[in-house]
C-alpha cells in the first residue's frame, strides 16, 4: 500500500481548482474499480450485512497518484450505498504552478503599483550604487 | 515634523532608514547614527571578511565561543533553534563544519537597529536591509506599506525591474525577505548535501512574516530546499511566500495572493 508522501514536490493541500478534476477522477476510479472495493469492504467489517439497524460507515482510501499529484478520498456508505465522498487530501505536483494563471495575473496586475521599498536577493553596496546612479540618470 | 531617508553602507550592502518623526532633525540624526552603530558593531563581531573579527578567530579555531562576545553565543543558540524549526534547511554550519551565521546576522542586527529607533520614539519608518524590508506599526503613508519584489536579476542590471508589489497594510505582517542568486551568485549552501550548492530549482523566494529574522530565515531555508519548499512553507504558521521557479513561473503559499497590491 502506498501512503501519502508529505514531501511530494510542490504539493499543496486541497485546492479548489482541482475539484473538477478530482470529481472526474473519482468517477473514473469508481468506474474502473480502483480501491472502491477497499473503501466499501474494509477488513473490519462489511457494511449492511448484520443487525437490523445499519450504521453508516466511513472509510479512507489509499492515496492515489494521478497526473498532477495525488488524491485520497473518504467515503461514507450505508449498506453498501455511498452517502458522501470527501477529499481527504488532494495535491497537484507536476504542473501545479501552471495551474495558477491567476497567481501570475494577480502578480502582473500589482506590478505597476507605487511602493516605498524593494525586496530582492541581498544586493551588494556596489549594485545599490549602480542602481542608484542608473535611476538618477533618468531624472530630467 | 522631520522626514528622513538615510542610507548606510555596512556588511557589504546598504541599509536604508526612511520615515517621519515629530522629533527634531538633530535628535533624529543622532538616533539614526546610533542605530547604524548597532549595525557596524554586529559587522565587527560577525564578519568573516574581517580576519580580526571574533567570528573569524572562532572559525580558525583560535578562540572558543566562550571567549567571544556574549552575542556570539546568543546567535549560536538562535541558529540552533532555527535549524530545528526549518527541519535543517537553514544551517549556520558550512560544508567545512565552520560556524557561519551570515544568514542571520544582517536581519538580526537590522531588527536591533530598528528597535533602537522605536525605543527613542521614532515609530513611523521603514528599514530596508539590503533587500530585506521591515515596516514599523505606525506607518502614516500608504506607499510605505507597499513593497516591490525585485525581478530575478540584479538591481544594477539593465533588465532590473519589479516582479510584483505587495501591500501589508491591515495585515499581521511587518517584514519581507527575499533569497535568490540574482545578486551574489550561489551563496546559499545546501545543508543536507555537503559540498553541494542549494538545489537549483528555484530562482527566488520571497517570504513575509511578522518579524524580519523569521522572514529571512525561511527565505534562505526555502531557497536551499528547492521546490519542495512550496508545500513545506505552506504548512508553517505565520508566514506566506512567493516562489519564482526555474522556468520563471510563480508559485505561492495559500494566503499570498491576498497580499498583492490593488
Amino acid at each position: 500500500m502506498r501512503s501519502f508522501n508529505q514531501l511530494t514536490p510542490a504539493a499543496k493541500p486541497t485546492n479548489k481548482k482541482w475539484i473538477g478534476g478530482i470529481a472526474a477522477l473519482s468517477v473514473v476510479s469508481i468506474a474502473g474499480g480502483f480501491g472502491v472495493n477497499a473503501w466499501l469492504n474494509p477488513s473490519t467489517g462489511v457494511a449492511g450485512v448484520s443487525g437490523d439497524v445499519v450504521a453508516p460507515q466511513t472509510v479512507t482510501g489509499d492515496s492515489i497518484d494521478y497526473r498532477y499529484g495525488s488524491i485520497q478520498l473518504e467515503v461514507t456508505a450505508t449498506a453498501g450505498k455511498i452517502d458522501s465522498i470527501k477529499e481527504v487530501r488532494a495535491t497537484a505536483s507536476q504542473g501545479y504552478e501552471a495551474a495558477f494563471p491567476l497567481l501570475n495575473e494577480a502578480a502582473l496586475a500589482a506590478q505597476s503599483t507605487d511602493f516605498a521599498n524593494l525586496s530582492g536577493a541581498t544586493y551588494s553596496s556596489e549594485a545599490y550604487k549602480e542602481a542608484l546612479a542608473n535611476t538618477l540618470s533618468k531624472l530630467k | 515634523m522631520t522626514a528622513f531617508d538615510h542610507a548606510e553602507q555596512c556588511m557589504g550592502t546598504v541599509f536604508r532608514f526612511a520615515g517621519r518623526t515629530e522629533l527634531g532633525e538633530v535628535e533624529t540624526g543622532v538616533y539614526i547614527e546610533q542605530a547604524c552603530a548597532i549595525l557596524h558593531e554586529a559587522d565587527r563581531t560577525f564578519s568573516l571578511y574581517k580576519p580580526e573579527s571574533p567570528l573569524s578567530q572562532l572559525s580558525r579555531g583560535e578562540i572558543s565561543v566562550a571567549k567571544c562576545p556574549p552575542v556570539v553565543s546568543d546567535i549560536w543558540d538562535d541558529c540552533e533553534i532555527w535549524e530545528k524549526a526549518t527541519d535543517g534547511w537553514f544551517s549556520p554550519f558550512t560544508p567545512q563544519h565552520t560556524f557561519d551565521p551570515s544568514g542571520i546576522v544582517k536581519t538580526w542586527a537590522a531588527k536591533r537597529a530598528a528597535e533602537h529607533l522605536l525605543d527613542r520614539g521614532i515609530t513611523d519608518f521603514t528599514l530596508n536591509a539590503g533587500g530585506d524590508v521591515w515596516l514599523s506599526d505606525d506607518l502614516s503613508v500608504a506607499r510605505d506599506w507597499r513593497i516591490g519584489i525585485s525581478k530575478t536579476v540584479s538591481i544594477a542590471s539593465a533588465e532590473a525591474g519589479v516582479l510584483t508589489v505587495i501591500d501589508l497594510a491591515g495585515t499581521e505582517f511587518r517584514a519581507m525577505a527575499t533569497s535568490g542568486s540574482a545578486e551574489r551568485g550561489a551563496h546559499i549552501w545546501n545543508p543536507k548535501a555537503a559540498g553541494k550548492t542549494a538545489a537549483n530549482e528555484l530562482l527566488q523566494v520571497s517570504v513575509v512574516a511578522r518579524d524580519l529574522v523569521t522572514a529571512d530565515i525561511w527565505a534562505t531555508a526555502a531557497f536551499a530546499e528547492g521546490r519542495r519548499a512550496v508545500s513545506h512553507l505552506n504548512s508553517i504558521e505565520g508566514i506566506e511566500a512567493l516562489f519564482v521557479l526555474a522556468n520563471g513561473e510563480l508559485a505561492a503559499t495559500d494566503g499570498f495572493a491576498a497580499l498583492f497590491a490593488k
